[in-house]
């Protein structure tokens, strides 16, 4: 009786260690060539178009110290010419607004309520000025990853694995629900199906961060033939408007250093 | 018989203790992320830092555009005299809660305030409107 209670004992024990040394390994998954060939087909689609706009409605969860997630959110209303005018107009959850313009030569980042900008030298196309915001100037661009110029690499690189989820109803547009596995992230895309395979809907996971916060966005009403004179995209500064240096990221020792 | 006995004891106690040793780890952890103070001044405490602001799947590991492009793109952000490099940043919330009768002057359309001997201006860190410690003004 008692050699059997132990037996029972010993082998829940060991069902544990096994359960968690699973989840440490992941079983090697596969690459779908047709979530693969409707991801490329899209993100071509996208870089061939000379003008675009669209509205994007995203989330983010943000960590906090205590381990809780809190959800910001924004909208951005994009509008574009190639290679080389972009305009971004955000309009975030709590009422703050401001807008990204790129001319090819400069961006500027303009807040009007406050009356103040910030410009930074850079030549390049759209693509490159939304990389060169985020990763150098350190001002968060969400997907800009659909406009850099070698998109497949960066929606590939590390890939784990790619699945074909099936037909998949964002609004209501019949959409390819695609999920990819990389190294660093989980990300699935809705691709709306038909002549304009646009991306409808994008959930990113990063799950190699505390709590593996998510990005989630929605795109509405894409147009692939806006009107976008050069108006759109040189930026006048308003009646007193004051101009504000960029400020470094990096702060002294002892400083908090504010927000990223 | 007995010494089976002796046996479902032992493995009992050592069972016990694992219990024991897991329950503590928990509370450590719990303690570890409630124990650490939060920042004020922002959102009603909440940050917005993190990493998913980005919404890119690009998580460290892939850079937008090749070395050389941004090494000349660095280069002349480095030598723009609109980039601040500082020390001392507070955000709006953060400056707004300083206590002192602060006064504002404006040179060379720039708004500089004063407070506690201190001179501030604005600067944009990460998209952000922020109040960076400066040098005085000329002739201030």
């Amino acid at each position: 009786m008692n050699v059997r209670i132990l037996g029972v004992m010993a082998a829940l024990l060991l069902l544990t260690v096994v359960q968690s040394a699973h989840a440490v390994s992941e079983p090697p998954q596969s690459v779908d060539e047709q979530a693969l060939a409707i991801l490329k087909r899209s993100t071509e689609f996208i870089a061939r178009a000379k003008s675009f706009s669209f509205t994007a409605q995203y989330e983010f969860d943000a960590v906090q110290e205590t381990g809780e997630k809190i959800e910001f959110g924004a909208t951005n209303k994009f509008i574009g010419r190639r290679p080389d005018r972009l305009r971004i107009e955000t309009v975030r959850r709590d009422g703050e607004k401001r807008e990204v313009l790129f001319d090819g030569q400069e961006i500027v980042l303009s807040r009007t309520e406050e009356k103040v900008y910030s410009k930074v030298r850079k030549r390049g196309d759209v693509g490159q000025a939304l990389d060169f915001l985020d990763e150098e100037i350190g001002v968060p661009m969400p997907l800009r990853d659909f406009f850099a110029p070698d998109v497949m690499v960066v929606l590939t690189e590390d890939l784990v694995s790619a699945r074909y989820g099936g037909e998949s109803i964002i609004g209501d547009i019949p959409c390819d629900h695609l999920a990819f596995r990389t190294e660093a992230v989980d990300y699935q895309i809705w691709v709306s199906r038909g002549d304009q395979p646009l991306p409808q809907r994008i959930v990113i996971t990063y799950k190699q961060e505390k709590a593996q916060p998510q990005f989630r966005a929605q795109f509405l009403s894409w147009d692939m033939s806006p009107k976008a004179p050069d108006s759109l995209f040189t930026f006048k500064p308003g009646e007193g408007a004051e101009q504000i240096p960029f400020v470094a990221r990096q702060a002294a020792p002892g400083e908090k250093g504010g927000e990223k | 018989m007995t010494r089976n006995r002796s046996v479902y004891r032992w493995t009992l106690g050592f069972i016990g203790l694992l219990a024991i040793l897991m329950l503590i780890g928990q509370v450590a952890e719990v303690e570890a992320r409630g124990g650490r103070g939060g920042h004020g001044g922002r959102h009603g405490g909440m940050s917005r830092h993190s990493p998913a602001a980005h919404g890119s799947v690009r998580h460290s590991r892939h850079r937008g555009y090749a070395r050389h492009e941004a090494r000349e793109d660095r280069r002349e952000w480095h030598e723009d005299r609109w980039r601040r490099r500082t020390g001392a940043v507070l955000t709006v919330s953060a400056f707004g809660a300083l206590t002192c009768d602060y006064e504002e002057i404006i040179v060379d359309n720039i708004i500089y305030s004063r407070c506690d001997g201190n001179w501030y201006s604005r600067g944009n860190q990460g998209g952000e409107v922020v109040y960076i410690v400066v040098e005085a003004p000329a002739g201030y």
